[in-house]
């Protein structure tokens, strides 16, 4: 049974894993391989601050609300584990602001201590009125994807850096299932108009004083349009810039200034921080992520693709229950060709 | 008396906050900063400086308070600013956690530190020895930095400050009119308080920099306090011991300790071991007194004995100091008046 993973982002590397996990046992003949053409640090999950937390309204879309919590839950779960620092997964606590109140979001009980801003917390940023206290997770693509990429190795699965220009590619040299984690480049697979990229620009700085994230949102503008400030282990990112359609991954002369000017606003210490970088990447956006088997017919065969792509900005938050639901229709698949009595793992 | 020559003994926090305060207070005076240690070599640079109160058995609650709140506000205000990460100010949030329920559980500074409230169920969870805990966001005042910035400010008012061992006050009173005595551990002998003694803290200063949050066990032994680019992990509380020579059986017990809080710590790298020693008192000695010597008079203001509270008062307590040689100014200036007539 060979099953061939297409990318290497935090998507394509955690559904693998998963699989891998819950199959290799009860499937002796079990071969994982993964296939991209960008590999850690070159993935849009690198460039990702990795702040766990979805965006504010989760637009009904409760299965999403679900995902997100099963990945918050399991990487709470490794936080005291040896693993934790290998990973890049920490707590960190911080401040989403509003210029009008809001209601709470889908995600309040999810994360820990959530509560509303004291007037007294107000004071620290003029211009919002409202907001959220919190403490979340970090997850940092830059530390987590080598881990992931270890764990796969030490499992023997193969890595092959080439981009894959079709399904039939695979198919035709023997995949059974593939399954498709290709992010913003879905669209040269298999053409997908909802898919488009929501482009973002990031500055990283040197400000270790800094031990918040802040999150401000300026309803009008839309998510990510106003600045944020995120604390890594390393380097804090400033960002604040989500321009829908936008395929560029160069840096904008006008999007540094936007971030570099409002992020000072909102912390006017930061005009003293050095800055070590720049970055650009493509959220991969779509109305809802697209999670879900098709059968193809090549010839007399069946074969079998999961579809698992269009994360936007929170592939990182909503990454393992996304690779639980994907290893849960690999096992449908399993159970049809009559690999497999029942699919492994809770049922849900 | 046209410009007031005003001595602060000692550079820790206290005596540069103090001077500092003093210059602002009586900008007629002219100051000096004596000390035999500068930064990075006072008991203050081992402190981690966070702003959690000690409380003083025998200083009345509604003054720590006061003094917390005076201190609390004016690092509020810095870390705020643009100014924030040269004066090595800045929030820091996280948790104490207690073995067993506290029999108060609202201390004093509760509506003073920024959103306090208790720890919920899913919180506590990550400390299973633990079964009470709070919640709050706090301020840090990073040494040296802090210390430095002190200092910068106070040369920019034109205050001299001299590496110099004080053995004894009077050796001051021919070139100062006014001597503040902030010199913490080192009052037990220059001026015999026997009511001052020593705890000896020894701490960690650890890389560790993805450990944004503070945890703190409410015992007050055992915590983890981010800082800019180091966390302080602690620590020992040894009364009466005056050793500054870091044990390596207390090392390995700190560290394990605070891996039990925090296990991820088991990474941390490039462990500094440092030993201060909390000038300790029952309450802080913040008060005037006339010194006087064959007919020759030094008035002398003490502020010392600030113990594990030194940072979470300092402010509040510089003021009270900053009035007090006004005060000492004024009696100075009447006396003269009166020899005038």
């Amino acid at each position: 049974m060979r099953v061939a993973v297409i990318g290497a982002g935090v998507v394509g590397l955690s559904s693998a894993l998963c699989i891998h996990e819950q199959f290799h046992s009860l499937v002796p003949s079990l071969e994982l391989e993964v296939y991209a053409d960008h590999f850690t640090p070159h993935t849009t999950s690198d460039g990702a601050a990795g702040l766990w937390q979805p965006y504010l309204s989760d637009h009904g879309n409760l299965q999403e609300t679900l995902w997100n919590k099963e990945t918050f839950d399991y990487l709470l779960g490794h936080l005291h584990s040896p693993a934790a620092k290998e990973m890049g997964l920490f707590l960190i606590s911080g401040y989403n602001l509003f210029t009008e109140p809001v209601p709470d979001p889908s995600w309040k009980n999810i994360v820990l201590g959530f509560r509303n801003l004291t007037p007294k917390e107000l004071e620290l940023f003029p211009g919002y009125s409202y907001g959220w206290f919190n403490t979340a997770l970090m997850l940092e693509g830059r530390s987590y994807l080598p881990w992931l990429t270890n764990r796969l190795t030490q499992r023997g699965v193969k890595f092959f850096h080439k981009k894959v220009e079709s399904f039939q590619e695979l198919f035709s040299q023997g995949v059974d299932v593939v399954l498709n984690c290709s992010g913003m480049r879905s669209g040269d697979l298999q053409p997908d108009p909802e898919l488009q990229p929501g482009r973002g620009q990031i500055i990283k700085v040197l400000a270790p004083w800094v031990k918040h994230f802040i999150i401000t949102h300026n309803l009008k503008s839309g998510i990510y349009n106003s600045p944020y400030v995120i604390p890594g282990s390393e380097f804090t990112v400033l960002g604040g810039i989500y321009q829908h359609g936008n395929w560029s991954e160069e840096n904008s002369a006008k999007d540094h200034k936007s971030i570099w000017d409002s992020c000072c606003q909102l912390l006017p210490a930061l005009q003293k921080a050095k800055i070590v970088g720049e970055w650009s990447g493509l959220r991969p956006a779509r109305p809802s992520v697209r999670l879900e088997r098709e059968s193809i017919r090549l010839g007399n065969l069946q074969a079998e693709v999961i579809h698992n792509y269009g994360h936007g900005g929170f592939g990182i938050t909503i990454h393992w229950g996304c690779a639980m639901a994907a290893a849960r229709l690999f096992g449908s698949i399993l159970q049809e060709k009559k690999q497999l009595g029942t699919p492994p793992g809770p049922r849900l | 008396m046209a410009s007031p020559k005003v001595a602060v003994v000692g550079a820790g926090v206290i005596g540069l906050s103090t001077a500092l305060c003093i210059t602002e207070t009586c900008p007629s005076c002219s100051v000096t900063v004596l000390s035999d240690q500068f930064s990075p070599n006072t008991t203050s640079d081992v402190a981690a400086g966070m702003l959690i109160p000690h409380t003083y058995p025998d200083t009345p609650i509604h003054q720590q308070k006061q003094w917390f709140k005076e201190t609390f506000t004016y690092l509020f205000a810095i870390s705020n600013s643009a100014k924030a990460s040269e004066a090595g100010i800045h929030l820091v949030s996280g948790w104490q956690v207690f073995k067993s329920t506290p029999k108060e559980e609202l201390p004093f500074w509760s509506d003073i530190v920024l959103g306090f409230r208790p720890m919920s169920e899913a919180e506590l969870q990550k400390f299973p020895q633990h079964r009470f805990g709070q919640a709050f966001t706090t301020l840090k005042c990073d040494c040296p930095p802090y210390l430095l910035w002190l200092e910068k400010r106070l040369k920019a008012t034109g205050t001299q400050m001299y590496t110099r061992k004080v053995a004894d006050l009077w050796e001051l009173h021919s070139e100062y009119d006014i001597v503040v005595n902030c010199t913490g551990t080192g009052a037990q002998q220059l001026v015999g308080d026997k009511q001052l003694f020593p705890v000896r803290g020894q701490v960690l200063k650890v890389h560790a920099p993805w450990v944004k949050q503070f945890i703190r066990d409410g015992d007050g032994l055992t915590y983890i306090y981010p800082g800019i680019h180091r966390v302080t992990l602690g620590g020992t509380r040894e009364k009466g011991s005056w050793s500054l020579s870091p044990d390596a059986g207390t090392t390995r017990d700190i560290f394990d300790r605070c891996c039990t809080l925090e296990p991820s710590l088991q990474g941390a790298q490039d462990i500094e071991v440092k030993v201060g020693l909390r000038p300790s008192r029952q309450c802080v000695r913040l008060q005037r007194e006339v010194l006087s010597q064959g007919g020759v008079k030094l008035p002398v203001v003490h502020n010392y004995g600030h113990g594990a509270g030194g940072f979470s008062v300092h402010r509040g307590t510089a003021k009270e100091a900053a009035h007090l040689v006004k005060e000492c100014i004024s009696a100075l200036q009447g006396s003269s008046s009166r020899a005038k007539l």
